[in-house]
C-alpha cells in the first residue's frame, strides 16, 4: 500500500483516538457539572469540583486535538461538517465558554456571585452536552437537516447527556471520599439504566434515519460478528452494577477506580462501533477518508509530529495524573 | 458595506479573535514573569517574591481558562465560517495548527494543573519545572499560530495545483519572509501587555493603601522590564515596516494614506481618508519623513493605491496603526519616566503611578489595532495575493450569521465584563489583606 491509502486510515485512527481522549477526559468534569443539580450545599460542589480542578484545562484540549485532526487530515470534510453543524456548533461553544468562566470565577469572583456562577457552569455543562450530542446525531445521519434526524439527534443529545453523567459519577466515586463518593454510587445506578434505555430507543430510531448504518449492523453476517460489542458493553454494565454494592458497604474499599475504568471500556466499545459504522467514510455516504485528505506530503509532516510527541504528551499526562492519584480532600490552601 | 454574510462572518471572526487575542497576549509574558518571581523567591528565599507569585498566579488561572475556551472557538470557527480556508489552504495551515496542538496546547494546559494545584504534592523543583513549561507551552503556541499567520501574510514554500496549496518546503513556509519579525513583534508586544498590566494593577493597588513590599516589587520589576522592552519594539516594528513595504505594498499604501505614488514620500501624522475622492480631505503631512522611516532614505519611493486593483479599505487602516503607534509613545514616555523616578528616588511616586494606572490595558489597544492594521490591511486576501476572503466563506444566510453573532457578542461582553470585575475584585482583596496583616504585625 502507498502512502496516500495508508496515511488517511492512520488519520482516521487518530481522529478516533482524539475524540475518544475528549469524551474519557472532559466527560467525566461535564458529568460533574450536570451533577451539579443533585447537589445542594455549595461545600458539597466544592468537593466535586476539587477533583477535576487539576485536569480541567487539559481536559478541554483534547478537542483541539479531535477537530484539529480533522483540520489537518479531511480539511475537505472539516468545512462541510461545521458549516452543516453550525448552530449545535455555536451553542456547544456558548456552553464551553460559560462553563469555562464559570469554573475559574466560581472561586475568585465576588461571595455573592458565586451562587450565579456555579448555575452557570451547571447551564453551560447541559448545553454544552446536549450541542454535543445532537452534533454527533446529526453527523451520524449523513448531515442531512430534516425533522426525523433532528428528532433522533436530540434524543442523542439527551443521551450523550446519561453518559457525561456515568463518567462523572464514576469519577467522583473514585476521587472522592464520604457522602460525595456515595451520592455518586446512587447517580450511577440511575444514569447506567437510563442511559440503556436511551440506547435501544436510539437503535430502534437508526433505521429510519441511517439505512446504511443498519444495513452494516443488522444483516447477516455482521449481525454475528459484532455482537460481542453490544453484549460487551451490557456485561461492563452489569459489573459496574454489582461493584457499586461493595463501593455503598465499604467505605475503605481499594477498588474505587473500577467504575470509571469500566466505563472508560465501555466508551471504548461504543467508539469502535462507531468507527466500524462509519469506515471508510468521513461523511457518511458521501465523502470517504481518501477523497477528503490532504496531501500526503502534510499528512507525513504532520505524523512525525504525532509519532514523537504523543506519546511524549501521553506520558506527561499520566505523570500529572499520578501526582494527583488517589482521592482529592478540597482545600482552600493548595490552589488558586 | 451592507450586511450580507460574509461581512458578518468577518464580524463575527473578528470579535472572537479579538477577545481571545487579550488573553494570549497576557498570558504568554505573564508565564515568565511568574516564573523569574518564583526563581526570585528561591534565590533570595524573601517571601515577598512568593506573594507576588501567589497573588499574579491567580490572574494567570483567569486569563489562561478564558483564553482556552475563546480559541476553542477559533479552531471551530475556521470551519464553520471558512470552509474554503482549510479547503484551499489545509495541506500547509493543518499541519502548523497541528503542531501548534501537540507540541504546546497539551504542554501548557497540562503542567497548569501542576502549576496551580501541585505545590504541596511535588517538590519544588519540579514546581519551578511545571512553571517553566507553561511559559514555554504558551511561546511554542506563538511560534505556530504566528508561523500560520505570517505565511498568510507573506506565503512561501508552496504551489498552486488545481486551486489547493501544496508545500514544496517546510522550512520556507514556516521561516517565510515575514515570520521572524511578526513573532518578535508578537512576543515583545506581549512582554509589554503584561508588564503593563502588572504595573497598572499593582499601581491601583498602591494608590489603595496596600502596604506590602510584594506590590512594589511586582511594579518595579514590570516598569523596568517595559521600559527594555519599548524601545526593542519599536525597532522591531520598524523592521516589520519595511517589510510590508517590500511584501505588501498596498497595505503600506493604505497605512500611510498615499493615494498617489509618492518620491520622495511624506508621512501624514492625521488624515481624513475618503475613498470616494481618492484623496484625503484633511491632512498634517511632513515631507520628507515617510521616505526616511520606511526606505531609511531621503527620496525613497512609496507606491500608491493608485497601483492597486483592489486595496485594503483606507481610513480604519490608517487609523488602526496610528493607534497602534501612539500607544506605543505612550508606554515609551510613561516606562521611562517611571525608570528614572526608579533610578532617582528609589521609589516610584504618586503621580507616576496614576500615569501607570491608566496605562494598565494600554497593551491591549496597542495589540487590537495592531492586529488590525495588520488583518485588515489584508484584505481583499485571505491569503496574500493568492485567495480571496470571500472565496473562503461560509454559504450561511443572513438572519443564522445574525443570531449567532448576537449569541457570541451577548456571551462575550458578559465574560469580559466578569473578567474585570473579578480581575479589581482579587486586588481589592489582596489589599484588605495585606493592611490587615501589617497591622497584625505592628
Amino acid at each position: 500500500m502507498d502512502a496516500a491509502t495508508i496515511l488517511p486510515v492512520i488519520f482516521a485512527g487518530l481522529m478516533l483516538a482524539g475524540v475518544f481522549f475528549y469524551i474519557i477526559f472532559d466527560g467525566y468534569d461535564l458529568g460533574v457539572g450536570l451533577l451539579f443539580p443533585f447537589m445542594k450545599k455549595r461545600e458539597d460542589r466544592d468537593k466535586m469540583i476539587a477533583t477535576i480542578d487539576p485536569f480541567w484545562d487539559a481536559n478541554e484540549t483534547w478537542i483541539v486535538l479531535g477537530i484539529g485532526v480533522i483540520f489537518i487530515a479531511f480539511p475537505q470534510a472539516y468545512g462541510d461538517i461545521l458549516v452543516a453543524l453550525y448552530i449545535p456548533t455555536v451553542t456547544m461553544l456558548a456552553g464551553l465558554i460559560l462553563r469555562g468562566a464559570a469554573f475559574v470565577l466560581r472561586h475568585k469572583a465576588q461571595e455573592n456571585h458565586r451562587e450565579m456562577w456555579d448555575k452557570l457552569f451547571c447551564l453551560g455543562s447541559y448545553i454544552a452536552t446536549i450541542s454535543q450530542g445532537v452534533m454527533i446525531g446529526l453527523y451520524a445521519t449523513g448531515l442531512n437537516h430534516t425533522p426525523a434526524n433532528w428528532v433522533f439527534a436530540l434524543c442523542i443529545g439527551i443521551a450523550l447527556c446519561f453518559g457525561y453523567i456515568i463518567l462523572g459519577s464514576a469519577w467522583l466515586i473514585f476521587k472522592s471520599e464520604g457522602h460525595i463518593r456515595l451520592f455518586a454510587t446512587k447517580a450511577i445506578k440511575h444514569s447506567i439504566f437510563l442511559a440503556f434505555l436511551a440506547i435501544v430507543l436510539v437503535s430502534m430510531a437508526m433505521p429510519y434515519t441511517s439505512s446504511i448504518i443498519y444495513q452494516k449492523w443488522f444483516s447477516m453476517p455482521n449481525i454475528i460478528y459484532l455482537s460481542p460489542i453490544p453484549i460487551l458493553c451490557l456485561i461492563l454494565a452489569f459489573i459496574i452494577f454489582k461493584n457499586i454494592k461493595f463501593i455503598e458497604k465499604d467505605t475503605s474499599y481499594k477498588r474505587d477506580w473500577v467504575p470509571y475504568l469500566l466505563s472508560v471500556l465501555i466508551v471504548l466499545c461504543t467508539f469502535i462501533g462507531f468507527g466500524y459504522s462509519m469506515f471508510p467514510y468521513i461523511i457518511i455516504d458521501k465523502l470517504n477518508i481518501w477523497e477528503a485528505s490532504s496531501a500526503p506530503k502534510s499528512l507525513e509532516f504532520v505524523l512525525w509530529g504525532v509519532v514523537l510527541v504523543l506519546p511524549v504528551i501521553l506520558l506527561y499526562t499520566f505523570y500529572v495524573h499520578k501526582i494527583f492519584g488517589g482521592k482529592i480532600v478540597h482545600d482552600r490552601e493548595v490552589g488558586y | 458595506m451592507e450586511l450580507d454574510p460574509i461581512v458578518l462572518a468577518r464580524i463575527q471572526f473578528a470579535i472572537n479573535i479579538s477577545v481571545h487575542i487579550l488573553f494570549p497576549s497576557i498570558t504568554i509574558a505573564l508565564g515568565w514573569i511568574l516564573l523569574f518571581f518564583k526563581l526570585r523567591y528561591k534565590k533570595t528565599q524573601n517571601e515577598q517574591w512568593m506573594n507576588a507569585y501567589n497573588f499574579w498566579v491567580k490572574i494567570f488561572a483567569l486569563s489562561f481558562a478564558i483564553g482556552i475556551v475563546t480559541g476553542v472557538t477559533m479552531s471551530f470557527q475556521f470551519g464553520t465560517n471558512w470552509p474554503g480556508f482549510m479547503e484551499k489552504t489545509g495541506n500547509i495551515s493543518g499541519p502548523l495548527l497541528g503542531y501548534e496542538v501537540l507540541t504546546a496546547f497539551f504542554l501548557e494546559a497540562t503542567f497548569l494543573g501542576v502549576m496551580l494545584f501541585g505545590q504541596k504534592r511535588v517538590s519544588p523543583f519540579v514546581h519551578n519545572l511545571a512553571t517553566f513549561l507553561v511559559a514555554a507551552g504558551t511561546t511554542f503556541s506563538a511560534f505556530w499560530i504566528i508561523a500560520l499567520n505570517s505565511w498568510m501574510q507573506t506565503p512561501a514554500g508552496y504551489v498552486m495545483i488545481d486551486g489547493v496549496v501544496h508545500v514544496t518546503s517546510w522550512w520556507e513556509a514556516i521561516f517565510n519572509p515575514s515570520f521572524l519579525t511578526r513573532l518578535a513583534h508578537m512576543l515583545l508586544a506581549s512582554g509589554l501587555t503584561a508588564t503593563f498590566i502588572v504595573a497598572g494593577i499593582s499601581a491601583y493597588q498602591i494608590m489603595k493603601g496596600d502596604p506590602a513590599d510584594s506590590t512594589r516589587k511586582s511594579l518595579n520589576v514590570c516598569v523596568v522590564a517595559a521600559a527594555v522592552l519599548i524601545p526593542l519594539q519599536i525597532f522591531v516594528g520598524d523592521m516589520s515596516g519595511l517589510l510590508v513595504r517590500e511584501h505588501q505594498p498596498d497595505k503600506l499604501a493604505a497605512i500611510e494614506a498615499v493615494w498617489k505614488t509618492e518620491s520622495p514620500a511624506g508621512l501624514s501624522l492625521i488624515a481624513f481618508p475618503n475613498e470616494k475622492t481618492r484623496s484625503n480631505d484633511f491632512d498634517i503631512k511632513i515631507p520628507y519623513l515617510g521616505s526616511i522611516i520606511l526606505t531609511h532614505s531621503l527620496d525613497g519611493e512609496i507606491k500608491g493605491l493608485n497601483e492597486f486593483k483592489e486595496h485594503p479599505p483606507v481610513a480604519i487602516v490608517f487609523w488602526s496603526f496610528r493607534i497602534m503607534a501612539g500607544v506605543g509613545f505612550l508606554m515609551l514616555l510613561v516606562s521611562w519616566m517611571g525608570t528614572a523616578q526608579l533610578m532617582r528616588k528609589k521609589e516610584i511616586g504618586p503621580k507616576m503611578l496614576k500615569a501607570f494606572f491608566v496605562m494598565t490595558f494600554s497593551g491591549w489597544v496597542a495589540v487590537l489595532f495592531g492586529w488590525y492594521t495588520t488583518e485588515i490591511g489584508r484584505q481583499p486576501w485571505m491569503i496574500y495575493n493568492l485567495i480571496t476572503t470571500a472565496e473562503t466563506a461560509a454559504p450561511h444566510g443572513v438572519s443564522v450569521m445574525t443570531t449567532s453573532l448576537l449569541i457570541y457578542c451577548l456571551i462575550y461582553a458578559f465574560v469580559l465584563i466578569s473578567y474585570f470585575s473579578a480581575l479589581f475584585y482579587l486586588a481589592n482583596r489582596t489589599v484588605k489583606n495585606n493592611i490587615a496583616l501589617e497591622k497584625q504585625g505592628a
